[in-house]
Protein backbone atom coordinates (compact mmCIF):
# COMPACT_ATOMS: atom_id res chain seq x y z
CA UNK A 1 0.00 0.00 0.00
CA UNK A 2 1.18 3.48 -0.86
CA UNK A 3 1.07 5.93 2.05
CA UNK A 4 -1.00 9.04 1.38
CA UNK A 5 0.65 11.17 4.04
CA UNK A 6 4.21 10.77 5.34
CA UNK A 7 5.51 12.19 8.63
CA UNK A 8 2.98 15.00 8.65
CA UNK A 9 3.31 17.07 11.80
CA UNK A 10 1.97 20.50 12.70
CA UNK A 11 -0.02 22.32 15.34
CA UNK A 12 -2.66 25.00 15.15
CA UNK A 13 -2.91 27.63 17.89
CA UNK A 14 -6.07 29.20 19.16
CA UNK A 15 -7.16 31.88 16.69
CA UNK A 16 -4.67 30.77 14.06
CA UNK A 17 -5.86 30.34 10.51
CA UNK A 18 -3.93 27.74 8.60
CA UNK A 19 -4.38 27.11 4.90
CA UNK A 20 -3.22 23.91 3.28
CA UNK A 21 -2.57 23.92 -0.45
CA UNK A 22 -2.35 20.85 -2.61
CA UNK A 23 -3.44 19.71 -6.03
CA UNK A 24 -6.13 17.10 -6.70
CA UNK A 25 -5.33 13.81 -5.07
CA UNK A 26 -2.56 15.19 -2.89
CA UNK A 27 -4.34 13.94 0.23
CA UNK A 28 -5.86 17.21 1.41
CA UNK A 29 -9.26 15.77 2.16
CA UNK A 30 -7.73 12.71 3.79
CA UNK A 31 -5.66 14.98 6.01
CA UNK A 32 -8.64 17.06 7.07
CA UNK A 33 -10.71 13.95 7.69
CA UNK A 34 -8.00 12.59 9.93
CA UNK A 35 -7.80 15.89 11.83
CA UNK A 36 -11.57 15.87 12.21
CA UNK A 37 -11.60 12.28 13.44
CA UNK A 38 -13.66 10.89 10.55
CA UNK A 39 -10.86 8.51 9.65
CA UNK A 40 -8.15 7.03 11.79
CA UNK A 41 -4.52 7.43 10.80
CA UNK A 42 -2.60 4.19 10.22
CA UNK A 43 -0.01 5.47 12.66
CA UNK A 44 0.45 8.65 14.66
CA UNK A 45 -1.87 10.71 16.81
CA UNK A 46 -4.10 13.75 16.64
CA UNK A 47 -4.38 15.75 19.87
CA UNK A 48 -7.41 17.99 20.03
CA UNK A 49 -7.45 20.66 22.71
CA UNK A 50 -10.15 22.79 21.16
CA UNK A 51 -13.67 21.85 20.21
CA UNK A 52 -13.45 21.05 16.55
CA UNK A 53 -16.00 21.04 13.76
CA UNK A 54 -16.57 18.17 11.41
CA UNK A 55 -14.91 18.70 8.01
CA UNK A 56 -17.19 21.26 6.41
CA UNK A 57 -17.18 20.14 2.83
CA UNK A 58 -20.45 21.58 1.56
CA UNK A 59 -22.04 18.14 1.63
CA UNK A 60 -20.43 15.93 4.24
CA UNK A 61 -22.31 15.30 7.43
CA UNK A 62 -25.84 15.43 6.05
CA UNK A 63 -27.95 12.45 5.04
CA UNK A 64 -29.62 12.27 1.64
CA UNK A 65 -32.74 10.40 2.67
CA UNK A 66 -33.64 12.87 5.41
CA UNK A 67 -35.22 16.27 4.86
CA UNK A 68 -33.30 19.46 5.58
CA UNK A 69 -35.26 19.91 8.78
CA UNK A 70 -34.48 16.41 10.03
CA UNK A 71 -30.81 16.81 9.25
CA UNK A 72 -30.79 20.04 11.20
CA UNK A 73 -32.58 18.37 14.11
CA UNK A 74 -30.06 15.56 14.12
CA UNK A 75 -27.10 17.92 14.27
CA UNK A 76 -28.76 20.06 16.93
CA UNK A 77 -29.24 17.00 19.11
CA UNK A 78 -25.71 15.75 18.72
CA UNK A 79 -24.03 19.08 19.36
CA UNK A 80 -26.52 20.25 21.97
CA UNK A 81 -27.71 23.32 20.06
CA UNK A 82 -31.09 24.96 20.58
CA UNK A 83 -33.22 23.83 17.66
CA UNK A 84 -35.51 26.86 17.35
CA UNK A 85 -32.71 29.44 17.07
CA UNK A 86 -30.79 27.17 14.73
CA UNK A 87 -33.83 26.70 12.52
CA UNK A 88 -34.32 30.42 12.26
CA UNK A 89 -30.77 31.10 11.18
CA UNK A 90 -30.71 28.19 8.73
CA UNK A 91 -33.98 29.25 7.10
CA UNK A 92 -32.76 32.78 6.83
CA UNK A 93 -29.37 31.93 5.42
CA UNK A 94 -30.14 29.03 3.11
CA UNK A 95 -33.31 30.61 1.65
CA UNK A 96 -34.64 27.15 0.89
CA UNK A 97 -38.21 27.87 1.96
CA UNK A 98 -40.46 24.83 1.73
CA UNK A 99 -37.64 22.73 0.26
CA UNK A 100 -36.46 22.38 3.84
CA UNK A 101 -39.12 19.71 4.21
CA UNK A 102 -38.01 17.70 1.18
CA UNK A 103 -35.36 14.97 1.27
CA UNK A 104 -31.85 16.23 0.60
CA UNK A 105 -31.41 13.83 -2.31
CA UNK A 106 -33.90 15.88 -4.32
CA UNK A 107 -31.77 19.02 -3.89
CA UNK A 108 -29.44 20.48 -6.48
CA UNK A 109 -25.73 20.69 -5.63
CA UNK A 110 -26.06 24.39 -4.90
CA UNK A 111 -29.04 23.91 -2.58
CA UNK A 112 -27.27 21.13 -0.74
CA UNK A 113 -24.22 23.31 -0.29
CA UNK A 114 -26.32 26.16 1.07
CA UNK A 115 -28.04 23.90 3.55
CA UNK A 116 -24.89 22.09 4.70
CA UNK A 117 -23.09 25.37 5.18
CA UNK A 118 -26.01 26.99 6.99
CA UNK A 119 -26.34 24.01 9.33
CA UNK A 120 -22.66 23.92 10.11
CA UNK A 121 -22.70 27.61 10.97
CA UNK A 122 -25.29 27.05 13.72
CA UNK A 123 -22.82 25.18 15.91
CA UNK A 124 -20.07 27.04 17.76
CA UNK A 125 -16.62 25.51 17.56
CA UNK A 126 -13.17 26.76 18.57
CA UNK A 127 -11.73 25.41 15.38
CA UNK A 128 -13.33 25.03 11.97
CA UNK A 129 -12.15 22.51 9.42
CA UNK A 130 -12.99 23.61 5.92
CA UNK A 131 -12.57 21.40 2.91
CA UNK A 132 -12.47 23.13 -0.47
CA UNK A 133 -14.67 26.16 -0.05
CA UNK A 134 -14.34 27.18 -3.69
CA UNK A 135 -17.69 27.86 -5.24
CA UNK A 136 -20.64 25.58 -5.67
CA UNK A 137 -23.30 28.23 -5.39
CA UNK A 138 -23.89 31.26 -7.57
CA UNK A 139 -22.08 34.55 -7.16
CA UNK A 140 -24.50 36.10 -4.70
CA UNK A 141 -24.33 33.09 -2.43
CA UNK A 142 -20.56 32.90 -2.62
CA UNK A 143 -20.46 36.44 -1.30
CA UNK A 144 -22.84 35.43 1.45
CA UNK A 145 -20.79 32.36 2.31
CA UNK A 146 -17.65 34.42 2.61
CA UNK A 147 -19.27 37.07 4.74
CA UNK A 148 -20.81 34.52 7.09
CA UNK A 149 -17.63 32.53 7.38
CA UNK A 150 -15.55 35.61 8.14
CA UNK A 151 -18.06 36.66 10.74
CA UNK A 152 -18.22 33.23 12.37
CA UNK A 153 -14.55 32.37 12.38
CA UNK A 154 -13.37 35.76 13.60
CA UNK A 155 -11.05 35.11 16.59
CA UNK A 156 -11.32 31.36 16.09
CA UNK A 157 -9.04 28.81 14.53
CA UNK A 158 -9.48 27.60 10.99
CA UNK A 159 -7.82 24.82 9.07
CA UNK A 160 -8.70 25.19 5.42
CA UNK A 161 -7.62 23.04 2.52
CA UNK A 162 -7.89 24.09 -1.09
CA UNK A 163 -6.25 23.57 -4.44
CA UNK A 164 -6.72 27.23 -5.20
CA UNK A 165 -4.60 29.77 -3.38
CA UNK A 166 -6.91 32.75 -3.89
CA UNK A 167 -9.07 31.67 -0.98
CA UNK A 168 -6.10 30.83 1.24
CA UNK A 169 -4.48 34.21 0.56
CA UNK A 170 -7.71 35.91 1.54
CA UNK A 171 -8.34 34.09 4.85
CA UNK A 172 -5.21 32.58 6.28
CA UNK A 173 -2.32 33.80 8.44
CA UNK A 174 -0.10 30.82 7.79
CA UNK A 175 -0.05 28.25 5.05
CA UNK A 176 1.32 24.85 4.23
CA UNK A 177 1.75 22.91 1.03
CA UNK A 178 0.96 19.25 0.66
CA UNK A 179 2.95 17.65 -2.11
CA UNK A 180 3.55 13.91 -2.67
CA UNK A 181 2.43 13.15 0.86
CA UNK A 182 4.83 15.59 2.51
CA UNK A 183 3.57 18.67 4.31
CA UNK A 184 5.74 21.77 4.32
CA UNK A 185 4.64 24.53 6.69
CA UNK A 186 5.42 28.17 5.94
CA UNK A 187 5.07 31.12 8.31
CA UNK A 188 4.28 33.43 5.46
CA UNK A 189 1.42 32.70 3.10
CA UNK A 190 3.35 34.31 0.21
CA UNK A 191 6.20 31.82 0.53
CA UNK A 192 3.75 28.94 0.58
CA UNK A 193 2.05 30.16 -2.58
CA UNK A 194 5.42 30.59 -4.27
CA UNK A 195 6.42 27.07 -3.34
CA UNK A 196 3.02 25.73 -4.39
CA UNK A 197 3.35 27.36 -7.79
CA UNK A 198 6.78 25.84 -8.25
CA UNK A 199 5.39 22.36 -7.49
CA UNK A 200 2.60 22.97 -9.95
CA UNK A 201 5.06 24.02 -12.65
CA UNK A 202 6.79 20.66 -12.33
CA UNK A 203 3.46 19.04 -13.07
CA UNK A 204 2.65 21.51 -15.87
CA UNK A 205 -0.43 22.91 -14.18
CA UNK A 206 -1.14 26.61 -14.41
CA UNK A 207 -3.99 28.73 -13.22
CA UNK B 1 -11.31 22.50 26.46
CA UNK B 2 -14.15 20.77 28.23
CA UNK B 3 -13.17 18.39 30.97
CA UNK B 4 -13.94 14.89 29.82
CA UNK B 5 -15.60 13.08 32.66
CA UNK B 6 -17.51 9.86 32.76
CA UNK B 7 -20.73 11.80 33.19
CA UNK B 8 -20.15 14.10 30.22
CA UNK B 9 -19.25 11.12 28.05
CA UNK B 10 -22.39 9.38 29.18
CA UNK B 11 -24.51 12.43 28.33
CA UNK B 12 -22.87 12.67 24.93
CA UNK B 13 -23.47 9.00 24.29
CA UNK B 14 -27.08 9.38 25.27
CA UNK B 15 -27.52 12.41 22.98
CA UNK B 16 -25.96 10.60 20.04
CA UNK B 17 -28.02 7.49 20.54
CA UNK B 18 -31.30 9.34 20.94
CA UNK B 19 -30.58 11.40 17.82
CA UNK B 20 -29.75 8.24 15.89
CA UNK B 21 -32.86 6.47 17.15
CA UNK B 22 -35.06 9.28 15.90
CA UNK B 23 -33.24 9.20 12.61
CA UNK B 24 -33.84 5.44 12.35
CA UNK B 25 -37.54 5.74 13.12
CA UNK B 26 -37.91 8.19 10.24
CA UNK B 27 -35.91 5.87 7.97
CA UNK B 28 -38.07 2.91 8.93
CA UNK B 29 -41.51 4.40 8.68
CA UNK B 30 -41.02 7.06 6.05
CA UNK B 31 -42.50 9.64 8.44
CA UNK B 32 -46.11 8.66 7.86
CA UNK B 33 -47.83 5.90 9.76
CA UNK B 34 -48.31 3.70 6.71
CA UNK B 35 -44.76 2.38 6.70
CA UNK B 36 -45.18 1.26 10.25
CA UNK B 37 -48.49 -0.40 9.56
CA UNK B 38 -47.04 -2.36 6.68
CA UNK B 39 -44.22 -3.53 8.89
CA UNK B 40 -46.69 -4.82 11.43
CA UNK B 41 -48.95 -6.47 8.91
CA UNK B 42 -46.29 -8.44 7.11
CA UNK B 43 -45.66 -11.11 9.75
CA UNK B 44 -49.35 -11.22 10.56
CA UNK B 45 -50.30 -12.05 6.99
CA UNK B 46 -47.55 -14.63 6.75
CA UNK B 47 -48.60 -16.45 9.88
CA UNK B 48 -52.18 -16.58 8.68
CA UNK B 49 -51.20 -17.86 5.23
CA UNK B 50 -48.71 -20.32 6.63
CA UNK B 51 -51.30 -21.46 9.15
CA UNK B 52 -53.81 -22.11 6.35
CA UNK B 53 -51.27 -24.12 4.40
CA UNK B 54 -50.51 -26.24 7.42
CA UNK B 55 -54.18 -26.69 8.25
CA UNK B 56 -54.67 -28.21 4.79
CA UNK B 57 -52.04 -30.74 5.73
CA UNK B 58 -53.37 -31.12 9.25
CA UNK B 59 -53.49 -34.92 9.20
CA UNK B 60 -49.70 -35.17 8.93
CA UNK B 61 -49.22 -33.37 12.26
CA UNK B 62 -49.28 -35.51 15.32
CA UNK B 63 -50.97 -33.78 18.22
CA UNK B 64 -49.42 -30.41 17.41
CA UNK B 65 -51.66 -27.33 17.48
CA UNK B 66 -51.06 -25.89 14.04
CA UNK B 67 -51.51 -22.17 14.57
CA UNK B 68 -49.24 -22.18 17.62
CA UNK B 69 -46.70 -24.21 15.67
CA UNK B 70 -46.65 -21.67 12.81
CA UNK B 71 -46.68 -18.72 15.15
CA UNK B 72 -43.69 -19.78 17.22
CA UNK B 73 -41.63 -20.87 14.25
CA UNK B 74 -42.47 -18.04 11.94
CA UNK B 75 -42.03 -15.29 14.52
CA UNK B 76 -38.49 -16.32 15.26
CA UNK B 77 -37.65 -16.93 11.62
CA UNK B 78 -39.13 -13.59 10.66
CA UNK B 79 -37.34 -11.74 13.46
CA UNK B 80 -33.95 -13.17 12.47
CA UNK B 81 -34.47 -12.49 8.78
CA UNK B 82 -35.84 -9.03 9.43
CA UNK B 83 -32.78 -8.18 11.50
CA UNK B 84 -30.38 -9.38 8.84
CA UNK B 85 -32.19 -7.80 5.89
CA UNK B 86 -32.59 -4.44 7.59
CA UNK B 87 -29.01 -4.14 8.74
CA UNK B 88 -27.68 -4.55 5.21
CA UNK B 89 -27.92 -0.92 4.16
CA UNK B 90 -27.16 0.59 7.56
CA UNK B 91 -23.72 1.83 6.56
CA UNK B 92 -24.66 2.97 3.07
CA UNK B 93 -27.42 5.28 4.34
CA UNK B 94 -25.62 6.48 7.45
CA UNK B 95 -22.08 6.89 6.26
CA UNK B 96 -22.45 10.66 6.04
CA UNK B 97 -23.19 10.77 9.77
CA UNK B 98 -19.75 9.38 10.53
CA UNK B 99 -18.50 12.83 9.57
CA UNK B 100 -19.48 13.83 13.07
CA UNK B 101 -16.71 12.67 15.33
CA UNK B 102 -19.10 11.80 18.15
CA UNK B 103 -21.01 9.35 15.99
CA UNK B 104 -19.24 6.01 15.97
CA UNK B 105 -19.87 2.95 13.88
CA UNK B 106 -21.11 1.02 16.89
CA UNK B 107 -23.68 3.77 17.68
CA UNK B 108 -25.12 3.56 14.19
CA UNK B 109 -25.38 -0.21 14.42
CA UNK B 110 -26.88 -0.24 17.90
CA UNK B 111 -29.48 2.41 17.04
CA UNK B 112 -30.60 0.42 14.03
CA UNK B 113 -30.67 -2.85 15.95
CA UNK B 114 -32.67 -1.39 18.85
CA UNK B 115 -35.32 -0.25 16.38
CA UNK B 116 -35.33 -3.70 14.82
CA UNK B 117 -35.81 -5.30 18.24
CA UNK B 118 -38.78 -3.04 18.94
CA UNK B 119 -40.38 -3.62 15.57
CA UNK B 120 -40.12 -7.38 15.74
CA UNK B 121 -41.35 -7.44 19.34
CA UNK B 122 -44.30 -5.22 18.52
CA UNK B 123 -45.31 -7.50 15.69
CA UNK B 124 -45.15 -10.43 18.09
CA UNK B 125 -47.55 -8.59 20.39
CA UNK B 126 -49.80 -8.03 17.43
CA UNK B 127 -50.05 -11.77 16.98
CA UNK B 128 -51.05 -12.55 20.52
CA UNK B 129 -54.59 -11.20 20.33
CA UNK B 130 -55.12 -14.46 18.43
CA UNK B 131 -55.61 -15.88 21.93
CA UNK B 132 -58.79 -13.86 22.30
CA UNK B 133 -60.10 -14.88 18.93
CA UNK B 134 -59.72 -18.46 20.04
CA UNK B 135 -57.28 -19.31 17.27
CA UNK B 136 -54.75 -20.37 19.88
CA UNK B 137 -55.27 -21.54 23.42
CA UNK B 138 -53.90 -19.68 26.39
CA UNK B 139 -50.13 -20.35 26.57
CA UNK B 140 -48.89 -23.08 28.80
CA UNK B 141 -46.08 -21.01 30.32
CA UNK B 142 -46.04 -17.28 29.32
CA UNK B 143 -42.79 -16.35 31.15
CA UNK B 144 -40.99 -19.03 29.16
CA UNK B 145 -42.20 -17.45 25.92
CA UNK B 146 -40.91 -14.06 27.03
CA UNK B 147 -37.60 -15.56 28.12
CA UNK B 148 -37.16 -17.33 24.80
CA UNK B 149 -38.04 -14.13 22.95
CA UNK B 150 -35.39 -12.21 24.88
CA UNK B 151 -32.84 -14.83 23.88
CA UNK B 152 -33.99 -14.58 20.27
CA UNK B 153 -33.50 -10.81 20.31
CA UNK B 154 -30.08 -11.16 21.85
CA UNK B 155 -29.16 -13.66 19.15
CA UNK B 156 -30.56 -11.39 16.43
CA UNK B 157 -28.63 -8.45 17.90
CA UNK B 158 -25.36 -10.36 17.60
CA UNK B 159 -26.10 -11.70 14.15
CA UNK B 160 -27.06 -8.19 12.98
CA UNK B 161 -23.84 -6.81 14.33
CA UNK B 162 -21.91 -9.49 12.46
CA UNK B 163 -23.90 -9.04 9.24
CA UNK B 164 -23.67 -5.23 9.33
CA UNK B 165 -19.94 -5.31 9.96
CA UNK B 166 -19.31 -7.87 7.24
CA UNK B 167 -21.14 -5.64 4.74
CA UNK B 168 -18.85 -2.77 5.69
CA UNK B 169 -15.70 -4.84 5.68
CA UNK B 170 -15.94 -7.02 2.59
CA UNK B 171 -17.17 -6.69 -0.94
CA UNK B 172 -19.09 -9.96 -0.71
CA UNK B 173 -20.84 -8.67 2.43
CA UNK B 174 -24.24 -8.07 0.83
CA UNK B 175 -24.32 -11.50 -0.75
CA UNK B 176 -23.23 -13.00 2.55
CA UNK B 177 -26.22 -11.37 4.23
CA UNK B 178 -28.66 -12.69 1.64
CA UNK B 179 -27.33 -16.20 2.09
CA UNK B 180 -27.29 -15.87 5.87
CA UNK B 181 -30.88 -14.68 5.80
CA UNK B 182 -32.01 -17.53 3.58
CA UNK B 183 -30.11 -19.99 5.71
CA UNK B 184 -32.18 -18.98 8.72
CA UNK B 185 -35.21 -20.59 7.11
CA UNK B 186 -33.54 -23.89 7.89
CA UNK B 187 -31.66 -23.14 11.09
CA UNK B 188 -34.47 -21.60 13.13
CA UNK B 189 -36.63 -24.69 13.34
CA UNK B 190 -39.67 -22.97 11.89
CA UNK B 191 -40.76 -26.02 9.90
CA UNK B 192 -40.01 -28.92 12.21
CA UNK B 193 -40.03 -30.09 15.78
CA UNK B 194 -36.85 -31.67 17.06
CA UNK B 195 -38.95 -34.55 18.33
CA UNK B 196 -39.87 -35.50 14.75
CA UNK B 197 -36.25 -35.87 13.71
CA UNK B 198 -34.66 -39.30 14.19
CA UNK B 199 -32.52 -39.01 17.30
CA UNK B 200 -29.25 -39.55 15.44
CA UNK B 201 -29.88 -36.38 13.41
CA UNK B 202 -31.55 -34.37 16.14
CA UNK B 203 -28.15 -33.55 17.62
CA UNK B 204 -27.16 -31.85 14.38
CA UNK B 205 -30.30 -29.73 14.41
CA UNK B 206 -29.57 -28.75 17.99
CA UNK B 207 -26.23 -27.22 16.98
CA UNK B 208 -28.13 -24.08 16.00
CA UNK B 209 -29.18 -21.86 18.93
CA UNK B 210 -32.40 -20.76 17.28
CA UNK B 211 -33.66 -24.34 17.05
CA UNK B 212 -33.37 -24.39 20.84
CA UNK B 213 -35.19 -21.05 21.07
CA UNK B 214 -38.03 -22.21 18.85
CA UNK B 215 -38.41 -25.38 20.91
CA UNK B 216 -38.39 -23.28 24.06
CA UNK B 217 -41.12 -21.00 22.80
CA UNK B 218 -43.15 -24.04 21.78
CA UNK B 219 -42.69 -25.45 25.26
CA UNK B 220 -44.15 -22.19 26.56
CA UNK B 221 -47.03 -22.30 24.09
CA UNK B 222 -48.06 -25.95 24.16
CA UNK B 223 -45.33 -27.84 26.01
CA UNK B 224 -47.85 -30.00 27.83
CA UNK B 225 -48.90 -31.62 24.55
CA UNK B 226 -45.54 -32.53 23.01
CA UNK B 227 -42.03 -33.20 24.19
CA UNK B 228 -39.52 -30.44 23.41
CA UNK B 229 -35.74 -30.51 23.43
CA UNK B 230 -33.75 -27.42 24.30
CA UNK B 231 -31.20 -25.88 26.60
CA UNK B 232 -31.35 -22.22 27.59
CA UNK B 233 -27.75 -22.44 28.75
CA UNK B 234 -26.69 -23.49 25.26
CA UNK B 235 -28.44 -20.47 23.69
CA UNK B 236 -26.82 -18.11 26.18
CA UNK B 237 -23.35 -19.53 25.50
CA UNK B 238 -23.96 -19.30 21.75
CA UNK B 239 -25.15 -15.72 22.10
CA UNK B 240 -22.13 -14.69 24.12
CA UNK B 241 -19.86 -16.11 21.46
CA UNK B 242 -21.78 -14.43 18.62
CA UNK B 243 -21.88 -11.09 20.45
CA UNK B 244 -18.13 -11.28 20.93
CA UNK B 245 -17.57 -11.97 17.23
CA UNK B 246 -19.97 -9.15 16.30
CA UNK B 247 -18.26 -6.60 18.55
CA UNK B 248 -14.83 -7.64 17.32
CA UNK B 249 -15.88 -7.25 13.68
CA UNK B 250 -17.50 -3.90 14.41
CA UNK B 251 -14.34 -2.71 16.12
CA UNK B 252 -12.31 -3.74 13.12
CA UNK B 253 -14.75 -1.92 10.87
CA UNK B 254 -14.48 1.24 12.96
CA UNK B 255 -10.69 1.16 12.69
CA UNK B 256 -10.46 0.35 9.00
CA UNK B 257 -13.43 2.37 7.81
CA UNK B 258 -16.08 0.88 5.55
CA UNK B 259 -15.11 -0.11 2.03
CA UNK B 260 -16.43 2.25 -0.59
CA UNK B 261 -18.68 0.19 -2.78
CA UNK B 262 -20.18 3.09 -4.68
CA UNK B 263 -17.79 2.99 -7.63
Amino acid sequence: MKPVLKNVSFSVQRGEKLGILGCNGAGKSTLIRIIGGVENPTSGTVTREMSMSWPLAFQGGIVGSLSGIDNLRFICRIYNVDYQTALKSVEEFSELGSYMYEPIKTYSAGMRARLAFAISMTVDFDCYLIDEISAVGDKRFNEKFKERLMDKTHNRSVVMVSHFYGVIREYCDTAAVLNSGILTVFDDVKDAIEYYESTLKVKNITF
Amino acid sequence: MQQITFLSSLQLQQRVLSALLRREIIALTGKNGMGFLMLMLEPFVFVVVLGLVFILRADSFKNVPIVEFCLSGYCILWACRFHIMKIMNVIAVNQALLYHRYVKMIDIMIARIIIQCFTTTLSLFLLFPLVFFGAITYPNDPPLIIFSWILVQWYAFSVSLIAGSVVGLYKFGLKFCLILGAFHVVITGAFFMVDWIPSTYADYALIFPMVHATEMMRDGLFGNMVSTHYSAFYIICGNILLTYIGLALCRQLAQRGPIDDSY
